[in-house]
């Protein structure tokens, strides 16, 4: 077949004199052209939506409604940072987001982090079951428990008294439960890669089991607690649906509560992108100093080196 | 400091004794210990309430009073499921349009996110100076909060000032205006929208596969006379398998389950070609009050979606771990 080929590009370069042809060093720069051109194309399609974010927070509402492509706006209108929180209670919507998140963000990785470990060292029975439970978990559509922990929520708040709905503890409870599978995936692989070398010498020195888990071990895992516990904040970030149903009134998070600059009959679309531009740039500075171990923490669920 | 007071508290309390549990050996013991917590959370939120939503499809709710659900004249059986199926019941109508909708969703979604993420894996692998800023850039699609970008996705797609719309003016492919959040578009928004968020997953994984492939694969291939599309086809493809069944596992599941991007992008209620069916469980549910529709149709939607990740696990991941080379 190969040789089939050879004749084919021989009778082709017959066709096309010889000054037109590329010479192996034109192929080579045709090539590095065009690769290139591919992966900047690849890159402005990834920070386009980012950059209009930005730069639309800077703008009026008339420049908003103008049409054109500034790169940058001319003018830069600081006001819509200001003016963004008389509107609605944006400062309520932060802290209500910051604190389910964070919250979530340590239970989850506290109680994903002991299960994990555990997967990744221990044997016991129904191990398997477990691991595939977790799995099972992440094809669950949301929609199909939100109406039944809607009407759980509502079961626990008139018969034992309990409020579940609008309230911290109930989104962190959830928040926190949807997330640990996702934990348990990431920190496995995280742990795998710890040598059992070290709790073993630290059990010989007389430590507990639970000693070692938690003075030899986490520490050593901190890379990648970091990284997992980015992603679980992120996820219990952006959670829309049950937030929308059970997370009303005072604990409304920012992902609930940005969606009001948009209303019937207008958008204020320079304060709501500088209310995002607010929201994504810490998670952003995080990412940018932990990407090293994001990056790993991401790939080493499945793929084996 | 805590584990020194969880150990003073443990030491007061009265030994547990599990019949089955207290017979097993000590390190499986603690292993069962630590997924305790885990596992006793995921029966709580996962467990019952999966087991409570298929009860509930065959239900009728009368009334918003949860003491009124549940009783036994409320029992409709298998109802709610032969309502969705029949086509022309109102329920049925809208189900297989939405049916229809969301595989045109995913499988639209899914080709172009593993697409543009094998390209940028390509590219990324390539020798060239600033590396590590390109990978950091790539990866901003999915560390930004999802919300806060598809909020920018939504005003870049308006119809009469969004930068798309001027874009596409610009580059002559269109005339006056396109509608992308309203009519026939609306799938293409959604798909456009998801694939820009999940495409650097994609990328990423299949950029760390490409460095596990041997060099010497590579090697061999230029010796056998492989051009670069040789090189390509016959190396670099083959070996990505296991880690793209993995991928196209996970992005198929992400997709079709998916809410945030149809619900930001479209609203609650969405045109017919973007009424996924995430979309209209959620208004059977909360904005027409058909409970039972909307549990019969999520419990549908959960076995497809376990049996689409069943099937393809044995088929496809199962099979490439084994005969893979990774």
């Amino acid at each position: 077949m190969l040789s089939s080929l050879m004749a084919a590009v021989g009778s082709e370069s017959t066709i096309v004199p010889d000054e037109m042809r590329l010479t192996a060093d034109g192929k080579e720069l045709m090539y590095q052209l065009l690769w290139r051109s591919v992966l900047i194309l690849v890159l402005i399609f990834a920070i386009f939506p980012v950059w209009m974010m930005f730069t639309t927070s800077f703008k009026t509402r008339d420049e908003v409604l103008q049409l054109g492509l500034d790169i940058l706006p001319a003018d830069p209108y600081v006001q819509n940072y200001f003016l963004m929180f008389q509107r609605f209670p944006l400062v309520d919507y932060y802290v209500n987001s910051l604190v389910i998140s964070s919250v979530t963000t340590v239970l989850s990785l506290l109680i994903g982090g002991l299960a994990a470990y555990s997967l990744s060292r221990y044997e016991f029975p129904g191990k398997e079951k477990f691991e595939m439970g977790a799995l099972a978990t992440q094809m669950i559509p949301g929609v199909l428990i939100l109406i039944p922990m809607f009407l759980l929520f509502i079961v626990m708040d008139q018969s034992a008294n309990i409020p579940m709905k609008d309230t911290y503890h109930g989104m962190i409870f959830l928040y926190t439960t949807f997330t640990v599978p996702f934990t348990i995936w990431m920190l496995r692989g995280y742990f795998d890669t710890i040598p059992t070398a070290l709790e073993e010498a630290a059990r010989i020195d007389g430590c507990t089991r639970t000693q070692a888990l938690f003075r030899v071990v986490m520490p050593l895992a901190a890379p990648g607690l970091a990284a997992t516990g980015m992603f679980v904040f992120l996820l219990a970030f952006n959670e829309v649906l049950f937030a929308s149903v059970l997370a009303t009134d005072n604990v409304t998070p920012f992902s609930i509560g940005i969606q009001n600059f948009q209303q019937q009959d207008q958008t204020m679309w320079g304060q709501m992108m500088a209310a995002s531009t607010l929201a994504a740039v810490p998670l952003l500075a995080i990412f940018v100093v932990f990407q090293r171990q994001i990056v790993s923490g991401l790939t080493s669920g499945s793929v084996k080196q | 400091m805590l584990l020194s007071a969880y150990q003073r508290v443990k030491r007061r309390l009265p030994a547990v004794h599990i019949p089955y549990v207290s017979s097993l050996p000590a390190s499986q013991r603690f292993g069962l210990k630590l997924i305790a917590p885990a596992l006793a959370m995921m029966l709580l939120v996962h467990g019952i309430p999966v087991i409570l939503g298929f009860v509930m499809s065959f239900y009728e709710f009368p009334s918003l009073r949860y003491t009124d659900w549940f009783r036994p004249e409320t029992f409709v059986g298998l109802d709610h499921f032969a309502k969705v199926f029949q086509k022309d019941t109102i329920y049925g109508a809208q189900f297989w349009n939405s049916l229809k909708v969301t595989i045109l969703y995913t499988v639209g979604s899914v080709i172009g996110t593993y697409v543009l993420g094998l390209v940028t894996a390509l590219t990324l692998d390539k020798q060239f100076r600033g590396k590590l800023v390109a990978r950091t850039v790539i990866l901003i699609p999915y560390v930004t909060p999802v919300v806060v970008t598809l909020l920018t996705w939504r005003m870049m797609f308006r119809s009469d000032t969004g930068v798309i719309n001027a874009l596409l003016r610009q580059a002559g492919l269109i005339e006056g205006s396109l509608f992308w959040l309203l009519g026939p578009n609306s799938l293409y928004a959604i798909i456009i929208a998801n694939v820009w968020r999940n495409f650097p997953y994609a990328a990423i994984m299949l950029y760390a596969g490409l460095q596990s492939v041997p060099e010497q694969l590579y090697e061999a291939a230029e010796i056998d006379g492989a051009g670069r599309w040789g090189k390509l086809r016959y190396v670099t493809l083959p070996q990505l398998k296991p880690v793209s069944a993995v991928i196209l596992l996970l992005l198929i599941l992400w997709t079709f389950i998916n809410f945030p991007v149809p619900y930001i992008l479209l609203g609650g209620s969405p045109s017919e070609s973007g009424n996924v069916l995430m979309l209209l469980i959620y208004s059977f549910g909360f904005k027409q009050s058909a409970y039972g529709i909307g549990s019969a149709l999520s419990a549908m939607l959960f076995l497809f979606s376990m049996t689409i990740a069943y099937v393809y696990y044995k088929r496809v991941v199962a099979s490439s771990y084994d005969g893979g080379a990774i």
